[in-house]
């Protein structure tokens, strides 16, 4: 943090909306400064740096890690390999572990198990299946409470286990990145597998949601 | 804990990755740095968990309110500063200098804006 000024609001009270000439102050100034000194000493190339954050706002992002559980659901080789070792399973279906990804593991759901992915000091998270970890994951309360009160978190995220479901809590680390591979939702049986990877979220291969079915009249039609 | 939205589907989730453009430069500069090994990725983590638990510390007592979502990455980016300046690949002090500049420097022009002519004679 720079300890300068964080006050970007504006001073004279004209609108500044949207004004690409504002000076920057603040981090903004600070990561500006950081970036051009960079860039001279021939450290980082800002084109590099915008393909990476397109990739990661726009390519990288958890309909990845969709793809790895509808393949899974429908293959059971697929499956064991991918709870094998996750990381080699995604580059079959066309991913690459990259950063981020090198130890990836997955969880398997069952109707007495079910997984959920914390990182309690930081934001270790499996970027090449999930993409970048939501807000809340990075948050305070997300990784105490996950810890402490996993049943009452759930429940602030509307999934209620049945008592006899064991919860199991995984920290992730720096070697050890997690998803979660939910269960397979009944009454999906005729879906394709471009079908089941639309139904599953985030937040099932987090740990903090189920994949629920399509609804009646999707599975009708 | 109101920022624990509930589940939503794959396809609705990603439409703010990074909040502020300067959270995905930092984030940008870090993992390019540490790709290219100019650190590792577990030196600049280690200086993330580290601003984490101050960021942490400092908001205990506030129950309810957690850390503001641009708190992340004002600890990544102290984090990015830390590694690169024990790493020698940039100076606190030179840090300090060009951020002044770029401050005093009167904002670039841009013609970005400026789609049709800019003169009719």
């Amino acid at each position: 943090m720079s300890g300068k000024d964080h006050g970007d609001r504006d001073k004279s009270g004209h609108d500044h909306d949207h004004d690409h000439n504002a000076p920057e102050s603040g981090p903004a100034l600070r990561v500006k400064a950081i970036e051009t000194l960079l860039v001279e000493k021939g450290l980082v190339d800002t084109n590099a740096l915008d393909a990476l954050i397109d990739t990661y706002e726009h390519k990288v992002g958890p309909r990845n890690g969709a793809r790895a559980v509808a393949r899974a659901w429908i293959d059971r080789a697929f499956k064991a390999r991918l709870l094998e070792d996750a990381a080699a399973a995604i580059e079959e279906i066309g991913l690459h572990a990259g950063p981020q990804g090198e130890h990836l593991t997955a969880l398997e759901n069952t109707t007495t198990v079910h997984n959920m992915v914390v990182c309690t000091l930081c934001s270790c998270y499996p970027w090449p299946v999930l993409g970048l970890p939501p807000v809340w994951y990075k948050s305070a309360a997300y990784r105490s409470r996950a810890v402490v009160d996993p049943r009452g978190v759930l429940h602030e995220f509307g999934l209620d286990l049945p008592a006899g479901v064991e919860l199991r809590v995984w920290d992730s680390s720096a070697e050890l990145r997690y998803m979660v591979l939910p269960m397979r939702p009944a009454g999906t049986e005729h879906l394709s597998e471009e079908e089941l990877a639309a139904l599953v979220t985030r937040d099932s291969m987090i740990g903090t949601g189920i994949v629920t079915g399509p609804s009646e009249g999707r599975v009708a039609k | 804990m109101k920022d624990l939205a509930p589940a939503e589907t794959v396809t609705e989730v990603e439409a703010t990755v990074f909040a502020e453009p300067w959270e995905a430069r930092a984030f940008a500069i870090a993992v390019t740095l540490s790709g290219g090994k100019r650190f590792s990725w577990d030196e600049f983590r280690e200086r993330l968990i580290a601003e984490i638990a101050q960021a942490d510390a400092a908001h205990e007592g506030r129950a309810g309110t957690d850390a503001n979502p641009g708190q992340y990455y004002e600890c990544w980016l102290a984090a990015l500063e830390q590694v690169l300046c024990a790493k020698s690949l940039l100076g606190a002090e030179e840090i300090d200098r060009r951020a002044d500049a770029i401050a005093a420097s009167p904002p670039a022009p841009t013609k970005a804006q400026s789609r049709g002519p800019i003169k009719i004679a």
